[in-house]
């Protein structure tokens, strides 16, 4: 190269993977780590438990994202999936009846119950994803709305395992041997409450699942997925497998549902069948649109978005927590708040509030640029440019790039 | 035999209410190829408005269910111009998406303003009476219902065929570039279309709130309308004889199974048999018995 | 060159939509190593013979065999791994995508790792993806792109972009490069140096080409063998020469206006330096 690399390497753009590279990036993870550990250790039982639900909603979150942001399959399914996941860990890990007509349980370990609510979601998943990933669009969206409501049925009528319409209140609670989170005993001396430990444990599964999605999405599968997102002949052209591709997404997506599906009735003790209603996945299709698609961390963020702001404006008692027959409650304040995001984010900055988060990244390094080298970083814009418009010559024979005419 | 008359009357009735709302669906989609999520929350906003002009400002039900009409038309028209517009050319995912937030916007506003209360079902008559006919009862609710279909997709195809808008809407919907070319206004056929659309759905509303038989209808009218989504895919997306079809056969199947409900089929069957109708035919044509196929390129 | 076998071997592909016959018992040869090309009017049938070739459409009537493989028993998707590329003649499917990930995502049917082991990123499928980066990462250069590599593709120049293109498609590995109107829309600079690259994966390369174009002049100056389509069906075959002088092709030619495209990116460049 016989050209100065400052005025070739577009060096200022940061790339996806260098997210959390920067040094920027890791002060503000060092910085949420502790406001986590601050909530954690002082914030008081109601606080941890807003935490709680948050990381639960962000594994599901992170599970939708797979399927719609990263494959770019419209899903309505979610519910159904977490209430799969929900039951099939109440039928696993619940408690013997205790009165007839009592929904039935094996009282097996979390062990086996909190995996397994995965593999049978992932299951039903790869059982249906044949048919429902033939249609495109719409009428995979409606195929997948038809699961949510077919999941109603089912739940409703299925009163061994899912309680009925009435519900059922002994999900199992995480723990092991004679210790568990529903009642915890101090251990080490450490004694922390019901939440406390939940938390820990739900930030650990968050981590691990986030770090499992971000890591397949850098690599040839979530490649495929975004490929057949854009353009699925010329992602098919380029070798890849359609079916396996949008079926690889559906099972992972299922999965992570199930689990999540599993831990949300765990925490909560009690679901209904109208727990798993068409409202929670339209719940999850603003987490992630708020918060970004195709991003592990906008997952994250959407959930926080979604599921932790009419909890905290009520815990801040600013409104009431259900409709009276006057005034505005918080649930609904949120969700007209969510739905009107939904809107202007589609419109406006559709990568979501990570997509925000990447343009207040990049007008700030590029006011970092101007102010460190005043001269050369004016000079910067027009030389890139035209470098890029500047095609070189290339030689294959010699591997090298002939030498250009100075500008 | 004179159950089954019954629950073919009905489910025809209920049919028709169906058809209405996927009409709503079909018009928006052959004119700009947006599929509109909250179709089912225009019916709770129109019947909301009728309900609320008939009760508390005590309108006499046609001027109410004109004011219910200008609400849901002014609520198309206006989305379409001020965020679909901004959209187009967007992929289809985000398009849905986006009809999806004024879903939750339009249910939740109603839930708000709604409360805890109930309102009243909006109808020209008392919601019950009926003509019996040996022992099967036809209500003036179904009645009606069946009347106005019939008249709203006549005046509809008389509109598509006869008039300057009609044509230009129709040849938009077969090649836009084309249609512009002739100096056809393309937003003018949008906003006709989110408006027909919307004054179809208050209709479908208040004929789908009262035909439940209760004096009061709740927020769940729009979901109650999801019901319309089998019918629009049994009918293929783009076609209007489809989507009257399709609302039909989704109706009387609806009325059906929940007249002859086994046993152990548990509770609410019916609520999830046109789903599984729409599977089954999805699985033999993935579009639709009437619809059409696109031709995808690289 | 009849002394090998030929590597493509197409034979009587009829191709019909509704009832519009898009392509008429075509038959050609390609034989290793040659840089073979596809020239007609707009419509003759050029990227329809493509779209065969990849497994997009399903011809009527006919048999395509590459490498003694029958082409037609493979889906479009087992295509690449079966040794054919293509480079697309439309750019911007995939917008928000980085050159390095394209490249990577040409490679696909060359890497093994699914989702667990993506998702475990441990071992097997850590080394594939860090060889098969590296292996990116030196075509990049090769092709003058690295400065580009984590660029998105839609925010890169018509002229980079078709580059890139290339380059994802030498990523698979092709024996066989199937360049579609690879020139369409660029500066006469460009489209020469793109001439000299295609020049160059033939002889550095050995990679076997099939090219579409439009630009007569240019495939009259790089090609073998051309062959010459008009309304789908063959009207000449031969070198160069023998197609320049075709009647045929001069008639089929002339019947339409020939428009010099105004090379947009090249004047661009000459307003920035003026």
């Amino acid at each position: 190269m016989s050209r100065p690399t400052s005025v070739n390497a577009p060096a200022s753009t940061p790339t996806l993977s260098g997210l959390l590279r920067s040094s920027r990036n890791r002060a503000l993870l060092v910085l949420g780590v502790i406001v986590l550990g601050l909530i954690f250790l002082f914030g008081g039982d109601g606080w941890v438990s807003v935490l709680d639900f948050t990381m639960v909603a962000a594994i599901a979150a992170l599970g939708l994202n797979v399927l719609s942001g990263y494959a770019g399959q419209i899903s309505l399914g979610i519910a159904f999936f977490m209430g799969i996941g929900a039951y099939t860990a109440a039928w696993l890990g619940g408690s013997a009846p205790q009165f007839p007509g009592a929904p039935s349980g094996l009282g097996l370990s979390f062990l086996i119950w909190l995996p397994a609510s995965g593999i049978v979601a992932a299951l039903i998943g790869a059982l249906i994803g044949p048919t429902a990933l033939r249609l495109k669009g719409f009428y995979l969206g409606i195929v997948t709305l038809a699961l949510v409501f077919i999941g109603q049925y089912l739940f409703i009528n299925l009163k061994s395992i899912t309680g009925g319409q009435q519900g059922r209140f002994d999900f199992p609670t995480p723990g092991f041997g004679d210790f568990s989170f529903a009642s915890p005993t101090p251990i080490f001396g450490i004694e922390l409450t019901t939440n406390q430990w939940f938390f820990l444990l739900l930030l650990l599964l968050l981590a691990l699942a986030a770090v499992f999605v971000g890591n397949v999405a850098r690599t040839r599968a979530g490649r495929a997925w975004q490929a057949v997102r854009d353009n699925e002949v010329a992602a098919s052209i380029m070798g890849i497998n359609l079916f396996e591709a949008k079926l690889g997404a559906f099972v992972l997506s299922s999965f992570l549902a199930g689990v999540a599906g599993a831990l949300y009735a765990s925490l909560s003790g009690i679901a209904t069948p109208g727990t798993w209603s068409l409202l929670l996945s339209i719940q999850f299709i603003a987490a992630i649109l708020i918060g970004g698609v195709a991003s592990v961390w906008g997952s994250i963020l959407g959930a926080a978005f979604v599921f932790a702001i009419p909890v905290a404006l009520t815990t801040f008692a600013l409104l009431p927590q259900s409709a009276s027959s006057t005034g505005i409650s918080s649930g609904d304040l949120s969700t007209i708040l969510y739905g009107l995001l939904i809107i202007v984010f589609l419109l406006f900055e559709p990568a979501g509030m990570i997509g925000l988060i990447r343009r207040i990244r990049l007008a700030s390094l590029r006011f970092d640029a101007r102010r460190k080298g005043g001269e050369t970083a004016t000079a910067m814009a027009p030389s890139t440019r035209e470098t890029l418009l500047d095609v070189e010559r290339v030689d294959l024979a010699r591997e090298t790039n002939a030498p250009q005419q100075p500008d | 035999m004179s159950t089954f008359i019954q629950l073919v009357f009905s489910g025809l009735a209920l049919g028709c209410d169906y058809a209405l709302i996927a009409l709503g669906f079909t018009i928006i989609f052959k004119a700009s190829e947006v599929i509109n999520f909250a179709q089912g929350e225009f019916l709770l906003v129109g019947t909301f408005a009728v309900s609320v002009a008939m009760f508390s400002w005590r309108l006499g039900f046609f001027p109410a269910l004109l004011i219910g009409i200008v609400v849901t038309v002014l609520i198309g028209v206006l989305f379409e111009r001020i965020v679909l517009r901004r959209m187009i050319g967007r992929p289809p995912f985000t398009i849905i998406m986006v009809t999806i937030g004024l879903d939750v916007v339009l249910l939740t506003a109603v839930t708000m303003i709604v409360g805890a209360n109930s309102p009243a079902s909006p109808a020209p008559f008392d919601i019950l009476s009926a003509i019996t006919i040996g022992s099967v009862k036809f209500g003036a609710n179904a009645i009606a219902s069946i009347v106005v279909t019939a008249l709203i997709v006549a005046a509809l195809y008389a509109f598509l065929r006869y008039t300057r808008y009609g044509l230009a809407m129709r040849a938009t919907a077969i090649d836009q570039e084309a249609a512009r070319a002739m100096g056809i206004k393309i937003s003018t056929v949008y906003a006709l279309a989110w408006g027909i659309s919307g004054a179809i759905a208050t209709i479908g509303g208040v004929f789908l709130a009262a035909g439940a038989g209760n004096p009061a209808f709740d927020v769940g009218l729009g979901q109650a309308a999801l019901v319309a989504f089998p019918a629009i895919i049994l009918g293929g997306l783009d076609s209007i004889p489809g989507a009257v079809v399709g609302g039909i056969i989704i109706g009387l199947v609806y009325v059906l199974t929940q007249g002859y409900e086994p046993a152990f089929l548990g509770t609410n069957f019916h609520t999830i048999a046109p789903y599984l109708v729409m599977i089954l035919v999805l699985l033999v044509r993935p579009y639709g018995l009437f619809g059409t196929r696109k031709v995808e390129r690289v | 060159m009849s002394a090998s076998s030929p590597l493509l071997s197409v034979r009587g592909i009829t191709v019909r939509f509704s009832g519009l016959t898009a392509l008429s018992e075509v038959s050609f040869d390609v034989y290793p190593g040659e840089l073979f090309a596809i020239i007609g009017p707009n419509g003759a049938g050029k990227t329809s013979l493509f779209n065969v070739l990849s497994r997009v459409y399903r011809p009527v009537a006919g048999t395509v065999s590459f490498e003694g493989r029958d082409l037609l028993r493979l889906r479009t998707d087992q295509i690449a791994g079966a040794g054919i590329a293509r480079t697309f003649q439309n750019l911007g499917q995939f917008p928000h995508t980085t050159v390095l990930d394209y490249l990577l995502l040409g490679r696909h049917s060359r890497m093994r790792s699914g989702i667990l082991r993506g998702g475990v990123y441990l071992g097997r499928a850590a080394t594939e993806e860090r060889e098969n980066r590296a292996y990116c990462m030196r075509l990049l250069a090769l092709l003058g792109l690295e400065p580009f590599r984590d660029r998105m593709l839609g925010s890169l120049p018509f002229g980079l972009q078709k580059r890139a293109d290339l380059a994802r498609a030498l990523a698979a590995q092709p024996r066989l490069l199937l360049l579609d109107e690879p020139v369409a829309g660029m500066g006469l600079e460009e489209s020469q140096d793109l001439a000299a690259v295609m020049l160059d994966i033939k002889e550095q390369l050995g990679i076997t080409q099939i090219l579409v174009e439009h630009d007569m002049a240019m495939v009259m100056g790089i090609a073998d063998r051309v062959l010459a389509l008009d309304f789908g069906r063959v009207i000449a075959q031969g070198v160069p020469a023998e197609i320049q002088a075709n009647p045929e092709v001069i008639k089929a030619y002339l019947g339409e206006v020939i428009v010099e495209e105004p090379p947009a990116a090249g004047k661009a460049r000459a307003d920035t330096n003026g």
